[in-house]
């Protein structure tokens, strides 16, 4: 009985349990795109690893604190950015972002990941120009955060992903 | 939620991505699979998460499941609860007398003398002991990776020389591996048996004549800490090779089967000269309760109660691998109070979110993959930790 189960243990380890790269060769589908819009989160601040249908995650963590950010109109904003992660062989087709207002209203993005279908990233930056005419600046607050996060992926490739690369080492 | 946590596991993607290692038959990376040598304050092979003291220190309260301790929860048994409360009347006495009663209880069971037997308060003060005693400048102690670390990590803090020896494909301790590892600075070479946190048994015979031959040349320090799990722990032990004569210390421990983490109290089996040199190095004796000691005397080979804490540990084992293959994971085979399993995500986040739910595990770091050892708790652990980990499987 022990053997057959260490067999099993051997043979999951031989397809590798960890997807080795990220995006897998999966990309974000139209479909699961608008389906992610739909994905929410009760609460940011504890809800770091969120399951759906128990085949997509929503995993906050490597993403440090929530961005705020108040620019000349004086009106604060939250951003959180959750990876989309495609549970079954963890690959990662984007980002949920939540824009909170400072009323506490919450809009809802995906940003698909690079290798998404051209559609799917004209849906996007659709959606977004859409949200932009509705929530003022929305596209605007959005870049900082997004360039800021930018920055750090690139700092943080420049690096190799070795040693211990801090949000805050560039700073 | 903690910047560390996030910088770690965007670190450990971005290392993942770059490395791309297939995995060959096993999760043992084969550039790995050879003994490496770690001086003081070096970083450690495999590695280790929070230790259990930390995990204690930072977890939630309440807790439903605690499950990263390797303790037993069906324990200690009524006798050691009963001879606790009617020893408290009489403890403001030395326990001179009851330690001889129970190394006898002990001696007579396994067969050796009494002067063979060197009591503690739990086995931890005589790894230690054993890591100063026979540290010597220039020094190295002999390990399997991962494998219980205290012991070498004491001698390491001290000065010695810490040799890695990989495990096999199997998870088990490379017995031929660790013979080739050992040379003259060699003080001391550590087998635990089950080896703790695989769970895995090294074949018997094997052991026996691995350490026929290699304690002619060095002492062999052998941790039984979990051996009452087994099926045959009196055919499993190696006690019987002290009456040899063999240079080898046997360290046993009341924490484990027995339920007694908390009550502190275990001994090591060797030769008379060798538990001088140890107890150089130790309270040892001192250090024990007379409540414990009762408590200990009142349930050793209590087969009742040890019989039924085991069917109590197989059954929430057993709905444990159940659990894991339901959500699609793997685990090696246990043959103790723990299972330690693959993990898909980064071991310090499995254990934040898991912590978060209530429910108290450990994680490892080795063969470029993250391991959870979970612990066998009672059925509502194990039911927490089920409700919590398909949440984040
Ligand atoms: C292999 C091993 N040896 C020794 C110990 C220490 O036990 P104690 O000091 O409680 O006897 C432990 C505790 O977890 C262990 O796992």
């Amino acid at each position: 009985m022990k053997s057959i189960l260490f067999a099993g243990v051997l043979l999951l380890a031989g397809l590798g349990v960890r997807a080795q790269d990220s995006t897998g060769g999966r990309a974000l589908t139209m479909e699961e795109y608008e389906k992610a819009k739909t994905f929410s989160v009760a609460d940011p601040d504890k809800d770091t690893y969120v399951k759906f249908e128990n085949a997509y995650i929503l995993d906050h963590n490597g993403f440090g604190k929530p961005y705020f950010i108040t620019g000349d109109d004086g009106k604060k904003k939250r951003i959180d950015l959750y990876k989309l992660i495609l549970k079954d062989g963890r690959v990662e087709l984007g980002t949920v972002i939540y824009y909170t207002t400072e009323t506490g209203k919450r809009y809802t993005a995906c940003m698909p990941g690079y290798k998404a279908p051209p559609a799917v990233w004209r849906k996007y930056f659709e959606d977004i120009h859409a949200i932009d005419k509705e929530e003022q600046f929305f596209v605007l607050k959005l870049s900082y955060v997004l360039s800021e996060e930018l920055g750090y992926q690139l700092y943080r490739s420049g690096m190799g992903g070795g040693g211990a690369v801090s949000r805050e080492a560039g700073t | 939620m903690g910047n560390t946590i996030s910088r770690r596991t965007l670190l450990r993607r971005g290392a993942v991505l770059a490395g791309a290692l297939p995995f060959a038959g096993s999760l043992l990376n084969p550039a790995q699979a050879a003994p490496s040598v770690t001086g003081h304050a070096a970083t450690p092979f495999s590695s280790e998460g929070w230790t259990e003291r930390e995990i204690a220190l930072n977890a939630v309260e309440p807790l439903k499941a605690r499950l990263f301790a390797n303790e037993n929860p069906f324990g200690p048994s009524d006798k050691a609860k009963e001879a606790i409360m009617n020893t408290l009347p009489v403890s403001y006495q030395y326990p001179m007398r009851s330690m001889g009663d129970l190394s006898q209880k002990i001696a007579d069971f396994e067969k050796v003398k009494q002067e063979n037997i060197f009591l503690a308060s739990g086995s931890s003060p005589l790894l230690m002991a054993a890591a100063l005693a026979y540290y010597k400048p220039g020094c190295n102690v002999v390990t399997g990776d991962p494998s219980y670390a205290d012991l070498p990590s004491k001698a390491q803090r001290i000065g010695a020389k810490w040799v890695k020896v990989p495990l096999t494909t199997e998870y088990k301790l490379d017995l031929d591996a660790m013979e080739k590892a050992i040379d003259d600075n060699t003080v001391l070479v550590y087998i635990c048996n089950p080896n703790n946190p695989t769970a895995t048994v090294v074949d018997n015979a094997k052991l026996k004549s691995f350490c026929d031959r290699v304690s002619k040349k060095v002492t062999v320090f052998i941790d039984e800490a979990y051996i009452d799990y087994l099926d045959d722990p009196q055919g499993t032990t190696l006690i019987p090779m002290v009456n040899t004569g063999s240079n080898i210390i046997v360290a046993r421990t009341f924490s484990k089967l027995y339920g007694f983490a908390g009550l502190r109290i275990g001994y090591v089996v060797t030769q008379p000269e060798t538990i001088k040199k140890l107890s150089l190095y130790t309270e040892a004796s001192m250090s024990i309760s007379t409540t414990t000691l009762q408590a200990a005397i009142a349930s050793y080979q209590d087969r009742e109660f040890l019989d039924g804490a085991l069917k109590k540990t197989i059954a929430s084992k057993s709905y444990l691998y159940d659990v894991l293959k339901k959500e699609g994971y793997m685990y090696v085979p246990s043959s103790t109070n723990f299972v330690l399993f693959p993990i898909k995500m980064d071991g310090k986040q499995f254990t934040d979110e898991m912590m978060k739910r209530g429910v108290g595990v450990r994680f490892w770091k080795f063969n470029n993959q993250d391991w959870c050892r979970i612990s066998i708790g009672r059925m509502d652990e194990m039911e927490a930790f089920a409700s919590a980990f398909k949440e984040i499987s």
